[in-house]
């Protein structure tokens, strides 16, 4: 699974100006001071990167920005918080098969943007959305307000799976990324902590449940089990 | 293999316009900051953006807008008086575009002025496109109706990101392409087109 901010020197769902230059500073609503070395999932583990797995952030910033999905070259900010740069592990293979990003929205307090990049050579089937929903939930744990993304309009993977979490497109901004040598439209994303509650509550009781209610949004939620869970 | 240095019938840049009906375009300096803040205080302006009560801090922001690349902070002048400001921000260089806030004191009457803004930036500037950012609150609809009389396209909603009061609001997303703004030109004000 791919899917994440449009890269560049500065986002392009920013703020007005002056805010921006104004609010440098980590907009995330304070939270425990020191995160966890390592997180486990039920497919993944999340963890810090630190000097054993350089390479392995390396490897990936390599490989995603091959990707036009995920918005051709960039370069690695500097991350907004210790917490907000992790790398996940396949609990079976042991191997770094991803990695997951926050980055402050300038502007607006406690809201983040949120990218994934999985080596799907590597990665085997549900281990991406294993590492993003321990990550998302890791964020609002920690007080992040709503999670945002910024999807370019033919990454596909990613937009069925937010259909299929029931966040709908709020925007659509025209002609904003230029990758793989043309302009594209970039959809805006965004949830909150009880959008993710029930959608958790949906995936526990899938046969019984009702879908929730969809995020603002018109269009008919794809059925859970029509998400692609390949990657 | 010779440079062809013969004069032909090349296109001729358009000029520079940066006076239109009255108004006047010129560069918004640190030492304006007093007047910013003014700005800042009337009508729903303070909702688009908080400056704080600084004009030290103001005057520093200014100053670094002003050397940040495609940045064009300018004041915009009617007569003596100084009717609003201007000015674009964090440039996106890979894919040239740019944020841009506008302040005026009376912004229902200030189409042409905005228009004359953004034709400068566009002239500048290889931007593609500007986009603008608005909380949705009763103050601040006259600037979606500003934005969209000079050919922002409304492109969605930021669902719940500003906070005001402890209270959260939509953001209306706009957006304008250059191409927008060269056929608004051509239908609403000439004067602007590029040729």
């Amino acid at each position: 699974m791919t899917g994440g901010p449009v890269p560049g020197p500065a986002s392009p769902a920013g703020p007005n100006l002056l805010s921006a230059l104004a609010s440098s500073a980590p907009s995330a609503a304070p939270g425990p001071p020191a995160p966890p070395q390592r997180t486990e999932g039920t497919l993944v583990s999340l963890e810090l990167p630190g000097p054993s797995t350089l390479d392995d952030l390396t490897r990936l910033d390599w490989l995603r920005w091959q990707r036009p999905e995920m918005g051709g070259w960039s370069r690695r900010q500097p991350p907004m918080a210790p917490w907000a740069t992790q790398l996940f592990r396949s609990n079976v293979s042991g191997r770094v098969v991803g990695v997951l990003d926050a980055f402050a929205l300038s502007g607006y307090p406690g809201v983040v943007n949120v990218s994934i990049f999985t080596d799907t050579a590597v990665a085997s089937p549900g281990v991406a959305i294993d590492a993003y929903g321990l990550f998302v939930g890791m964020l609002f744990d920690r007080g992040i307000r709503l999670v945002h993304h910024e999807v370019l309009e033919f990454n596909r993977p990613i937009l069925r799976i937010l259909r299929g979490i029931h966040v709908e497109p709020s925007a659509r901004y025209r002609e904003h990324a230029y990758v793989a040598g043309r302009f594209w439209d970039v959809l805006l994303f965004s949830f909150d902590r009880d959008h993710l509650q029930g959608v958790l509550h949906q995936f526990r009781h899938r046969r019984v449940a009702r879908p929730p209610k969809v995020h603002r949004a018109v269009a008919t939620p794809m059925p859970i089990e029509e998400i692609p869970l390949w990657q | 293999m010779a440079t062809d240095t013969r004069d032909g019938p090349a296109a001729r840049p358009a000029p520079a316009v940066v006076a239109l009906d009255g108004y006047e375009l010129v560069a918004l300096e640190p030492a304006d900051a007093p007047q910013v803040l003014e700005l800042v205080g009337l009508r729903g302006n303070r909702y688009l953006i908080d400056l704080g009560a600084s004009e030290h801090e103001v005057a520093r922001l200014i100053a670094e807008l002003t050397q940040a690349p495609w940045s064009l902070p300018l004041a915009v002048l009617h007569g003596d008086l100084c009717v609003g400001m201007a000015t674009t921000s964090l440039a996106n260089l890979k894919s040239l575009n740019a944020s841009l806030l506008a302040l005026f004191t009376d912004p229902p009457a200030s189409a042409s002025a905005l228009a004359l803004y953004v034709r400068h930036v566009f002239w500048n500037f290889p931007l593609h496109r500007l986009h603008v950012q608005i909380p949705v609150l009763d103050l601040t609809r006259e600037y979606v109706d500003l934005y969209r009389s000079v050919g922002f396209v409304e492109e969605g909603r930021l669902v719940d990101h500003a906070v005001v009061a402890g209270q959260s609001f939509d953001v209306t997303a706009l957006g304008l392409l250059r191409s927008d703004f060269e056929a608004w030109c051509l239908v609403n004000e000439p004067r602007l087109a590029f040729g």
